[in-house]
């Protein structure tokens, strides 16, 4: 059961609940909801315990409805409506401080007030609720803090409110905001437990440039910020985004790798960098095959995978061949939308983002070197490799929350945000250990967690970009000179191949759901 | 608006409120079964929407719609009302 409490002063009824269990029902159908006015919080405050998520939604007009008046009349100022308004809110968050759980905290928003139809545009009440956002942006900690005002213009604001509803039963909403509303809501859910496609392999003939690379040269293809370029310069931006977040890049093309290397390098249009690219496979062989040996290359599953060309066929000969792999037809004005499978944290380690692009891009070198060795062992020496298994520090807790929600092949199953970690660390009984990585080649960084409490191994994780050198194995080792003897383990079709080592280790491995 | 039949509305009150009434239940108190104000408001969405009206704000109080029975003379006597306004206005 997962339980979602929604706290307000208003309703969202009746179409918030059954909006949520449509979101949600995309990956799972044992959602509850528990609506909880605002007035109410205290006496109901026990039920907040169970919850899962929490998400707050205020109306700045149902608690301040004479706002515009009083303060036109000067029987109020705006630096005492402000901090009435952020105190009510700290109080609020305040007693929600023992729930270690996801908070989403949606802003206030300022344009039901009919104002606007007398006065035009101008900024409601001196944008005294912007103000009080900001001021909120800052003050709430440890929340996902979420801008209502932009679901409110994403369905515009004819559409956003219900006036029977508001006078009926102080329910303002509309059903397509409550809507969207849930959809959001969903987003952040998956956005949390980081459910969203790893990387992202991009043609780039008419998706990255405009025209043909192998037929019109590097002068002649269309990139810039004007002109026919200004669409493919514009959807490089949005790929830069989307890597600065943490989404891998690959390039698959059909073309010579060095005549695509050489726009990388030497294009002044380009805002993708060659340094920004985990991986190019360019050749004139099939893009299944291509994207194939991009997934050996870089560890990642076909599932973790979004494939973006802009060919029909091509499209197509992927989806048949590799049905696991997510297609996107790239046509400029759906791509943005296409590309909203990825689900993304705002806040992104940019200097574990290189760290990881740059293990990707020598993971060549460690293949030059694998070839040139003898036995596997032999490899592995002369990596040189070095393990750094130490206690976590707090300031590693946002990084290895980030890593437990990416893992798919070689952890026990267990995720936790970072929350859930900072809870856990206060536990006496309870240790987490970081993983750190390097090796001749490069600096892997962070690459795995393990949280023990007693003699039971709680989390395991460790990234792919470390298996394939008995890294898994020396962490087994580890918790078993901790005096590990049990793992908790929820099976997955991606981890199970884990059970027969840690059996060797004689670690008991108890099945969860 | 369209016609209201016992049978219609007792699918539309099980639906929205999550309920299992029948016909012989019809005089029960459905805020004993657990219908609070949030239940109510989709009940009367659902109402609304089932027999495409409007229930006026003035019939909206709980106490006054808390049985099968109020809930279906209260639909019924709409449903005379809107017929009586369409039969003059034709």
């Amino acid at each position: 059961m997962y339980e979602l409490a929604f706290i307000s002063n208003i309703h969202f009824e009746p179409y918030l609940c059954a909006a949520l269990m449509h979101a949600f029902s995309k990956t799972r159908k044992d959602l509850e909801v528990k609506v909880i006015q605002y007035e109410n919080l205290i006496e109901r405050k026990a039920e907040l315990e169970g919850a899962d998520m929490i998400v707050v939604c205020l109306n700045f007009s149902d608690w301040y409805p004479n706002a515009q008046i009083d303060l036109a009349q000067r029987r109020i100022s705006r630096q005492e409506i402000k901090e009435a308004a952020l105190v009510r809110c700290e109080i609020l968050r305040r007693e929600l401080n023992n729930v270690k759980v996801q908070i989403l905290w949606f802003g206030f928003e300022d344009d039901e007030y009919p104002s606007a139809a007398v006065c035009g545009q101008s900024p409601v009440m001196e944008g005294l609720v912007d103000e009080i956002n900001q001021a909120l942006l800052w003050q709430l900690k440890d929340v996902t803090f979420l801008d209502f005002k932009k679901l409110i213009a994403q369905v515009g604001i004819g559409n956003a409110y219900s006036l029977k509803g508001r006078l009926r039963w102080n329910a303002p909403y509309s059903k397509q905001l409550a809507g969207l509303l849930a959809d959001e809501i969903y987003k952040q859910y998956l956005i949390a437990r980081g459910r969203t496609p790893k990387c992202l392999v991009l043609d780039c003939d008419n998706v990255l440039w405009g025209g043909v690379l192998a037929d019109d040269g590097i002068e002649g293809i269309w990139l810039g910020s004007d002109g026919l370029g200004r669409q493919f310069q514009e959807f490089q931006r949005f790929v830069k985004f989307l890597w600065l977040h943490g989404v891998i890049l690959a390039i698959c093309s059909k073309n010579n790798q060095e005549d695509i290397l050489r726009v990388f390098r030497e294009h002044g249009g380009m805002l993708l960098k060659e340094g920004d690219v985990a991986c190019f496979q360019c050749n004139w062989e099939p893009k299944a095959g291509n994207i194939l040996a991009i997934s050996e290359r870089l560890n990642i599953g076909l599932a973790d995978m979004v494939f973006v060309d802009d060919s029909v066929f091509e499209v197509e000969a992927v989806k048949a061949q590799l049905p696991e792999v997510r297609t996107v037809l790239y046509q400029k004005e759906t791509i943005y939308d296409s590309l909203g499978c990825f689900h993304l944290r705002t806040s992104v380690d940019q200097h574990e983002n290189l760290l990881r692009t740059k293990t990707y891009q020598s993971n060549e070198k460690r293949a030059i070197l694998r070839e040139q060795t003898g036995s596997f062992e032999e490899y592995l020496e002369s990596l040189d490799m070095k393990l750094d298994i130490h206690e976590t520090l707090d300031s590693e807790v946002a990084r290895v929350a980030e890593l437990t929600q990416r893992t798919n092949k070689c952890t026990n199953g267990t995720r936790y945000s970072k929350e859930e970690i900072l809870g856990k660390k206060a536990l006496t009984d309870y240790s987490f250990y970081t993983v750190c990585l390097s090796d001749r080649f490069s600096d892997l960084g962070i690459v795995g967690i393990l949280g023990m409490c007693d003699k039971e191994i709680d989390l395991f994780s460790l990234s792919c970009r470390a298996l394939g050198r008995k890294v898994e194995e020396r962490l087994i080792e580890f918790a078993v000179n901790k005096k590990a003897k049990r793992i908790q383990f929820v099976k997955t079709p991606k981890n199970e191949w884990m059970h027969p080592l840690l059996e060797k280790w004689g670690v008991q491995i108890t099945e969860s759901a | 608006m369209k016609s209201v039949t016992m049978g219609e509305v007792i699918e539309v009150l099980n639906a929205a409120g999550e309920l299992s009434l029948t016909e012989e239940q019809k005089e029960t108190d459905i805020t004993e079964l657990g219908i609070d104000s949030i239940a109510f408001i989709k009940v009367v969405v659902a109402l609304e929407e089932q027999f495409d009206c409007e229930i006026p704000d003035s019939k909206l109080i709980l106490s006054d719609m808390n049985t099968l029975q109020k809930i279906y003379e209260t639909m019924d006597a709409l449903y005379e009302e809107t017929m009586g306004r369409d039969n003059l206005s034709a």
